[in-house]
């Protein structure tokens, strides 16, 4: 099944989703503080923060749910100010916890959304097979455990085969067959040309299926860019060596070593690391011998963990 | 417009409480129908009148049945957490409340159909069991029933409105209906106070919502029933100036809540 009833669109470049000073006062409280978002078309953005960051209200602003104090946001190409029933046909969402009709079978729900977006009931069947919910679909929705209300809500937000989803912690509440489902299928969009833009708190997710990713703290942004970028997985080396203190003194004068810091016996390098080897031959030469040299990992979690820290003080 | 009234459509076929509030009607309407065809108004229950009569009912039971379907209607969008479903697919607020309350008014204009099914059937009860002759729909009962019907349509609107704005502006649907009856219990009250330190007070109190929706009803079964089944104080709304009243309370409830839906933040 494609999800879309249109042909899947076409990947141009451009940006999906653009904000300039977006910015959301409650009284004193600024929930989100001008914030600049760009989106490529065709790409998955991750949209990450601590609770309370202000990515949902930036997401509600973006779907107009909530208006903004300052700034101005475009999606797809439209002012949302000036042309949002134009951009809601073709975005779908899930915002924080799915809500439904709770006297409506899923089915009906779905029908019933049918009908607010002018979607032909055609739609539902293969939707519903697609979130693994057609043995359910003509159970109420208020019986239905979180995984699957949360199913529904994915079949919801595809259901106009949407050029640009947005989802607010679409994960919440999935087992982890679920979790793996969601993550096939946003690269499955991803190939047909859509927009993802995802925020969720399961970080090993976001890392594995993300191509962007920017960090909210207090309403501001505190980093944005490629997820392997951030990460440092090209250029972040990690040398495991007996006399570490020559090593670190030898290798801090190299000029392409941008940094480098010692840890008992392992130093962390700033380094390419394409240029392992050429390490590795600086250390024999001053019979520095290393016990490993590997290219240093560093998770999402750990990544968000300190730039929330940082950015919170 | 259209998909949104579909959807509405598509909401009120699976929701039992309008079904439970009109069998709650019909069911109050026929026992009081009863009780009449054993009174000297008896002649009331007998068709054409007791088409008229049951409109009356209809009415008079409106501030405390209708209520309940208004405010849960709106309020249950932002307990339930729907108005961000919606809105965020079809982001025009005018044409969704819009939508709800044409819905709303359908139901009710079903409601009083039903309603003058109860009427013909008692009609048709007592004249079996009493074997007393029934007039004909004609001139001047056709038109009667016709300004009867929409007289109380009129009313039921009001009091779904009422309910429904307050649901809306309060976001919640036991406010909605809590302060759609409590203030016709309210006004009941105050009117009763009013009324009895009479002159410029009694005036004031004639201008209440429930005045005017209780007045047009009134005037209107007079004019279809026996002269003795309805008593109305001559300082009372007339029909027109009821009509006028309520047009005015129902102005201001759709202003206040168009105002407040479209200026609002969606954050439930």
């Amino acid at each position: 099944m494609t999800i879309g009833e249109n042909a899947p669109v076409q990947v141009n470049g451009g940006l999906a989703v653009e904000t300039d000073g977006l910015t959301k006062a409650y009284g004193p409280l600024l929930a989100v503080d001008h914030l600049d978002l760009r989106v490529e078309r065709g790409e998955i953005f991750g949209f990450l923060g601590p609770n309370g960051a202000g990515k949902t209200t930036t997401m509600r602003m973006l779907l107009g749910l909530v208006r903004p104090t300052a700034g101005s946001a475009r999606m797809l190409d439209m002012d949302v100010a000036a042309q949002l029933p134009a951009i809601l046909a073709r975005t779908g969402s899930i915002i924080e916890n799915p809500t439904f009709y709770p006297y409506l079978s899923g089915r009906d729900n779905l029908r019933m959304l049918a009908r607010v977006t002018g979607v032909d009931d055609d739609r539902i069947p293969p939707l519903l097979d697609l979130v693994d919910l057609a043995g359910a679909a003509r159970r109420k929705f208020k019986t239905y455990s979180l995984g699957m209300k949360q199913r529904l809500a994915v079949a919801a937000a595809l259901l106009t085969g949407p050029d640009l989803l947005i989802l607010d912690e679409p994960a919440n509440g999935l087992d982890p067959a679920g979790i793996v489902e969601m993550r096939e299928l946003m690269h499955r969009l991803k190939d047909e040309g859509r927009t993802v833009v995802v925020s969720s708190h399961v970080l090993h997710e976001i890392e594995q299926v993300c191509d962007r990713i920017m960090i909210l703290v207090h309403g501001k942004v505190v980093v944005q860019g490629r997820v392997h970028d951030l990460l440092g997985r090209d250029r972040r080396i990690l040398v495991r060596i007996d006399r570490a203190g020559e090593a670190e003194a030898l290798l801090a004068r190299i000029p392409w070593i941008e940094d480098v810091q010692r840890e008992g016996n392992e130093l962390r390098l700033a380094a390419p690391l394409e240029r392992s080897a050429e390490i590795n031959a600086l250390l024999a030469r001053q019979e520095l011998y290393a016990a490993e040299i590997k290219a240093e990992e560093q998770s999402l979690e750990q990544y968000f963990l300190d730039v929330t820290e940082a950015g919170a003080s | 417009m259209s998909h949104l009234l579909a959807a509405e459509w598509l909401k009120l076929r699976y929701r039992w409480m309008p079904r439970v509030i009109v069998l709650i009607m019909l069911l109050i309407m026929a026992l009081i129908m009863w009780g009449i065809s054993t009174s000297n108004q008896r002649p009331n229950v007998l068709l054409p009148r007791s088409l008229i009569l049951a409109l009356f009912f209809a009415s008079a039971f409106a501030p405390f049945l209708w209520p309940v379907l208004g405010g849960s209607w709106a309020g249950n969008e932002y307990g339930w957490g729907t108005v961000r479903l919606i809105l965020s697919r079809r982001p025009n607020r005018v044409q969704w409340i819009a939508a709800a309350l044409l819905i709303l008014v359908a139901v009710a204009f079903l409601a009083l159909i039903a309603s003058l099914v109860v009427g013909a059937i008692a009609g048709l009860i007592v004249k079996g069991l009493t074997g007393e002759a029934t007039g004909s729909l004609q001139d001047p009962y056709a038109w009667i029933v016709v300004k009867s019907f929409l007289g109380a349509w009129y009313v039921l609107i009001f009091y779904l409105v009422l309910a429904y704005s307050l649901g809306t502006i309060f976001r919640s649907g036991a406010v909605g209906i809590g302060l759609g009856i409590g203030i016709t219990v309210a006004e009941l009250i105050v009117f009763g106070i009013f009324n009895g330190l009479g002159g410029t007070w009694r005036d004031i109190a004639d201008h209440f919502p429930y005045a005017y929706t209780q007045a047009l009803p009134n005037r209107l079964v007079r004019e279809g029933t026996t002269s003795s089944f309805a008593d109305i104080p001559s300082h009372s709304p007339s029909a027109v100036a009821s009509v006028i009243g309520i047009a005015i309370y129902l102005a201001i409830l759709l202003g206040a809540t168009m105002l407040v839906v479209t200026r609002r933040d969606v954050t439930s």
